[in-house]
């Protein structure tokens, strides 16, 4: 053929060649291979581990897994020819991180194939969403927490824990030892799927494993506080007013050029329920206000409902402009870079951020507290705890749950957090853990206040499928009352109007 | 002799069968959800009937979303066909260096339109974004340009301008470049130049290219949810929330389908309708082979 027409065609396969590679070969990740993937310059003293009874190589090796009383390749063996595969959708988390470079060991302890997805949180609960809600089953393994499982139980779309546990070809009980997870962890995964209100997890099926404990407190600049003057006694913040007096007197400008640098405080704000957890949450419930009552009809404009929002409106003066607009993590990197006195938020910021001199200009300079009680003593601080479920859909139930107990054991675990920062860790004996403690220990009061903490977080919001709906619009009405749009009152009484419209549509109340 | 008859069905059947599938069943399944009042989370679902339609017309949320829609798609596509027209117009001229200019013109095209957002939002951070920082050196103040109720639409507005006016302008520059010279020769010798020469030969000519613009988008703007996504997601509140959007959080998001679906129909017959006036318009110009 001529050589136009050659050229023709030749680049025409050229074409069909790149664009197909692309989609054959741009899909799913799978685990990165041994060599390359293992960290090779841990300097933490894994050998030193006193609870455990086998002597741990830098990675967590194989024995430690070989002593539970089960068979780790039960679900291989019955496989069929091409082996099992499971595929796990994870969010973006040190967690995350952290279990990446051990899934190779998770495979030749098992045998089975972990094929996996990490995603921006935005994306990842749609993407999980769609997978659920048309049954595909494709997802086997995914991360969720209380909140999410208000959604996926009352369609069935995640599978209840409870016979896996108590499967002993599955679960060896005494190394797997559910017992060694914190109440609180386990029981906010608990629901039964029905009732509607406050406290009413806690009982009912397990359906996830908590992996992390994240609890809502006040992280503040000691260095600061001092040039101000401000003085910190025992069991500040007393009430909320001392945070608002103190976030007051250091919003100022440190170099005379008339413009403010210095924040007294920082926080979420962008148009989501998870803004909540920047300390809205915790002075809203504080005050004994309630999103609620017991026949599920909104009443967050109650007379505490609006002090409380005044207050925290008050406290958001305070913060640098741009507020509404931000996510957790512009809120971590922001108080990490300086500039700003305090921050109510997870906890786990220090432990993993703050408080490391190679990613943050505030190490060291930190004090951590609960959130003071409301006028009426009560004191509420907000949680969550990141979770992995099993699809209830899932075509590999049984190897999805050996990932998951793998996952979430002692020797995971422990790796997770002294390799990765995942603070704070559900389980007791890895908190306890003398490495932790020691590494824990260095942060001033850090370890008091998570202790001390456990005493007042609860889940504070109503057990609700539709509490994503309704906080959204709650927390957008709020956003207006923080922009000086509207009057803490007003935003109130129109979320509540707006809370009762969607709990209408989803037809819980008519 | 029959075989011969049939030979050209035959030969589009598969292409009515993929429009089938992909969009036409989808539209018809929106249409039957939105007379339900199905919710994910739950798994009885109603038939209803109208109820979703005549609840969104007492709904005063419903009606904010509409007035957002309306203000973007009017000033979105406004903006987008007045700058790309006379972007257009001044790259129609010999000037030097128009094939540079007409290059550089389309790079925000080539990227995709969430990319163009985010980069967007990442300048336009109050604290440490580029803008800010440009506005505050020739000493004017700067906002919270997406964080702000008064800035948010506007910002959005102006990144969905930013994005698809080399659209508009690249049809345009096509239509204008075959518009033959003849004709303005011809209009010169009758005493037409200039704006009367604009107004008789050009706009008669690039009609059908201003329609088929105009049609793209205005139904590219109240489709609009990748922008808003990754600049505002909506907010602050609901002051970017386009009813499109709406859809788009309600069923991703919260799980209304029944809801989403009666928004997105909505949406759809808007569109539907625009569409049928615009293309009437260029009718006689299709008619016939």
């Amino acid at each position: 053929m001529d050589k136009r027409k050659f050229l023709k065609l030749l680049i025409l396969f050229l074409v069909i060649f790149i664009v197909t590679s692309f989609t054959l070969f741009g899909c799913k990740k799978e685990a990165v291979p041994v060599e390359e993937a293992m960290p090779a310059e841990e300097e933490v003293a894994k050998e030193e581990v006193v609870e455990e009874k086998e002597e741990v190589a830098p990675e967590v090796g194989l024995e430690e897994f070989t002593n539970a009383n089960i068979n780790w390749q039960q679900v291989a063996e019955k496989a069929p020819e091409e082996g099992t595969s499971l595929y796990v959708a994870m969010v973006k988390h040190p967690f995350t991180e952290a279990l990446l470079p051990l899934i190779p060991s998770f495979e030749k302890l098992t045998g089975i194939k972990v094929l996996y997805d990490i995603l921006p949180q935005d994306e990842y609960w749609p993407k999980v969403t769609i997978d659920m809600s048309s049954g595909a089953g494709l997802i086997d393994v995914f991360m969720t927490g209380p909140e999410l499982n208000w959604q996926y139980i009352p369609p069935s779309w995640i599978a209840p824990l409870d016979e896996y546990i108590g499967n002993a070809q599955l679960t060896d009980p005494e190394w797997y030892n559910v017992g060694d997870f914190y109440p609180a962890a386990i029981d906010a995964n608990r629901w039964d799927g029905k009732t509607l209100g406050h406290d009413a997890y806690g009982k009912g099926p397990l359906y996830a494993i908590p992996v992390t404990y994240e609890i809502m407190s006040l992280t503040y600049r000691t260095d600061l506080f001092e040039e101000a003057g401000i003085v910190v006694d025992e069991g500040w913040p007393h009430t909320w007013q001392d945070i608002l007096d103190a976030a007051k007197t250091l919003t100022k400008d440190t170099n005379n050029d008339g413009k403010i640098d210095q924040y007294g405080i920082i926080a979420r704000g962008s148009k989501t329920w998870a803004s909540m957890f920047g300390g809205y949450s915790n002075i809203f419930y504080s005050y004994g206000a309630e999103d609620f009552d017991e026949n599920m009809k909104s009443i967050v404009n109650s007379q505490r409902g609006v002090e409380a929002t005044e207050l925290y409106v008050e406290l958001m003066k305070c913060a640098p402009p741009g507020v509404t607009d931000l996510q957790w993590f512009q809120v971590m990197s922001a108080f990490a870079s300086g500039g700003i006195a305090m921050v109510i938020d997870c906890d786990w910021f220090g432990a993993a951020t703050f408080e490391d001199p190679s990613v943050s200009e505030v190490a060291g300079k930190l004090a951590y507290a609960i959130t003071p009680p409301g006028p009426d003593g009560y004191r509420t601080q907000d949680l969550w705890f990141w979770s992995l479920g099993m699809n209830a859909a899932s075509y590999n139930k049984d190897a999805a749950w050996l990932f998951m107990q793998w996952a979430t054991s002692q020797p995971v675990m422990l790796q997770s957090l002294l390799q990765y920062q995942n603070w704070n860790p559900p389980r007791e004996s890895v908190w306890e853990n003398p490495d932790v403690i020691a590494v824990s220990e260095k942060w001033a009061n850090y370890r008091a206040v998570v202790e001390e903490s456990r005493k007042y977080t609860k889940v504070p919001h109503a057990v609700n499928p539709q509490v994503f709906a309704v906080i959204d619009t709650w927390w957008g009405n709020v956003q207006e009352a923080i922009l000086g749009e509207a009057t803490a009152k007003e935003a109130l009484d129109r979320s509540a109007e707006e809370m009762n419209t969607i709990m209408e549509r989803a037809g819980v109340n008519k | 002799m029959d075989n011969k008859k049939w030979y050209p069905y035959m030969l589009i059947i598969p292409s009515i069968v993929i429009v089938l599938i992909i969009a036409i069943y989808p539209i018809v399944y929106a249409f039957y959800l939105s007379l339900t009042d199905q919710v994910l989370a739950r798994p009885i679902t109603n038939f209803v009937g109208l109820r979703n339609y005549i609840n969104n017309f007492t709904d005063l949320q419903f009606w904010q979303f509409m007035k957002t829609t309306a203000v973007f798609v009017v000033a979105s596509v406004g903006l987008q066909f007045l700058i790309g027209f006379g972007l257009a117009l001044l790259l129609n001229m010999n000037i030097r260096g128009k094939y540079f200019f007409r290059v550089a013109m389309l790079v925000p095209l080539l990227i995709p339109p969430i990319t163009g957002a985010l980069m967007w939002k990442i300048m336009l951070d109050p604290l440490t974004g580029p803008i800010n920082y440009l506005l505050n050196l020739v000493g004017l103040p700067g906002r919270s340009w997406l964080a702000d109720s008064a800035t948010a639409l506007p910002s959005v507005i102006a990144i969905d301008v930013w994005i698809f006016t080399p659209f508009v302008a690249l049809i345009l520059l096509a239509g204008l470049q075959s518009i033959p010279q003849t004709m303005y020769e011809a209009a010169a010798v009758d005493g037409a130049r200039g704006w009367k020469s604009f107004r008789m030969v050009t706009l008669p000519m690039l009609r059908p290219m201003i329609y088929l613009v105009l049609l793209f988008r205005l139904a590219g703007a109240l489709t609009a949810a990748d922008t808003i996504f990754a600049t505002t997601v909506g907010g602050p509140n609901i002051d970017t929330t386009t009813l499109n959007f709406a859809a788009f959080k309600n069923l991703f998001s919260y799980g209304f389908m029944g809801y989403a679906a009666s928004l997105g129909i909505t949406v759809f017959i808007m569109i539907f309708v625009i569409s049928q006036l615009l293309i009437s318009k260029t009718r006689h110009l299709w008619k016939g082979a």
